[in-house]
């Protein structure tokens, strides 16, 4: 009996899609100037108005970010750096992110432009042929934005074989305890 | 309800983990060999329900059944919620594995004070005697939670009012739900409720 309402629990949030655990993640990327990101429970729940920090690689704090009530922040990036993002709520969860210096840093990209393309500026005053690099940077970042997003919910989501595993798991533990005690209590039978 | 990794300061971890493992061994050394199936299918329960997420408006709960795990179980609630939360850190994310000493003791202690209550209230129908040990065992945890926090050196007023209103909802509801798992069993299968005489192999057999 005890058994069916454990798969009763499991088969029902298996019919109901991916189930989700109750982490806090912050997601968040760099996009040139800008780092823009959310902060969500695995359910999809924002972490209302949480307070992120801002730090660097050594740990200083730099500054602090406010997050909307749907959970979503954007603040200036402080440089070309690894920013470590971390938040933590009042009822105990926790949560870090580091944006990667290649994801910020827009500021320097089109100096390096100039730089390694002189000629180039030439032709750039004429008619436009297509996008330049800055340009084609940020079309490439948005596109490629809701796949990052949906590998990154992917990674956090919880599937029947999580499931299936922890329950395996669990009776192969109870399992052992059972027999060291039927060793050393032998049962009435 | 899970404190996560680098949340607590060390004492806090560290008591925490003191009193888990003596909850453990105590638990552990009161385990008889027949009682393994039902503390695999408790701690399931217990390992399963943290996905089951209850809406209470602005702030995210899930289901614990700590009441319902320290009502079948008793001492060996402890074991039994260690590995359930051993392996929702591994395989959900979810809580941390320095913290499973304290995060142990929060919710075993719930269980104990509902398997105290559900002792200690015999004469009632065993749907309210579900109820008050359910709901029992969810504020004992969230209280214990809430004050492992404080000691670490959090702002009163957030973890109060995370820990308040937050939890009213989550209580009303583990209450109900092990009110009427409680009168499910009192009526499917008495034996695995404490305070009833289990009968012996013989007995049982012929029961069929």
């Amino acid at each position: 009996m005890g058994n069916r309402i454990a798969w009763l629990l499991a088969a029902f949030m298996t019919a109901s899609g991916l189930a989700y655990a109750h982490g806090l993640e912050i997601y968040a990327t760099g996009n040139g100037a800008t780092i823009k990101g959310s902060i969500t429970y695995d359910d999809h729940e924002p972490a209302e108005q949480a307070t992120i920090q801002v730090k660097n690689a050594a740990g200083e704090l730099l500054t602090s970010v406010v997050a909307s009530e749907t959970g979503e922040f954007e603040f200036q990036a402080l440089g070309s750096f690894d920013h470590h993002l971390e938040t933590e709520t009042a009822d105990g969860h926790r949560a870090e992110h580091v944006v990667p210096a290649a994801e910020v840093g827009g500021a320097a990209a089109p100096a390096d432009e100039a730089h390694a393309h002189p000629p180039a500026t030439a032709e750039s005053r004429d008619d436009h042929h297509g996008p330049d690099a800055a340009e084609l940077e940020a079309i490439v970042a948005r596109q490629l934005q809701p796949l990052r997003e949906e590998l990154y919910d992917y990674k956090r989501s919880v599937a029947m074989r999580d499931i299936i595993g922890g329950i395996g798991y669990i009776v192969g533990v109870l399992g052992i305890i059972g027999y060291f005690k039927a060793r050393r209590q032998p049962s009435s039978a | 309800m899970h404190i996560a990794e680098g949340v607590l300061s060390p004492q806090i971890i560290l008591a925490g983990a003191v009193c888990a493992g003596a909850g453990i061994a105590w638990g552990l050394r009161r385990i008889h060999v027949d009682d393994t199936p039902r503390i695999a299918v408790l701690s399931s329960a217990f390992f399963v329900a943290s996905l089951i997420h209850v809406p209470a408006g602005p702030v995210s709960i899930h289901l614990v059944l700590n009441g319902l795990v320290g009502i079948v179980l008793g001492p060996a609630a402890f074991p039994a919620i260690l590995i359930g939360l051993l392996l929702q850190a591994v395989l959900f994310g979810h809580g941390g594995f320095t913290t499973l000493g304290v995060n142990t003791a929060t919710m075993a202690s719930g269980a104990l004070a509902a398997w105290l209550i559900f002792r200690g209230t015999a004469p009632l129908p065993a749907f309210l005697r579900g109820a008050l040990a359910g709901g029992l065992a969810i504020t004992v945890a969230a209280a214990l939670t809430a004050g492992a926090l404080l000691a670490s050196g959090k702002a009163f007023w957030p973890v109060a009012a995370a820990f308040g209103a937050g939890y009213v909802p989550l209580a009303v509801i583990e209450s109900v739900i092990t009110g009427f798992a409680v009168a499910f069993l009192s009526q499917v299968r008495p034996e695995v409720l404490p305070g009833r005489p289990r009968p012996s192999i013989v007995e049982e057999a012929s029961l069929g």
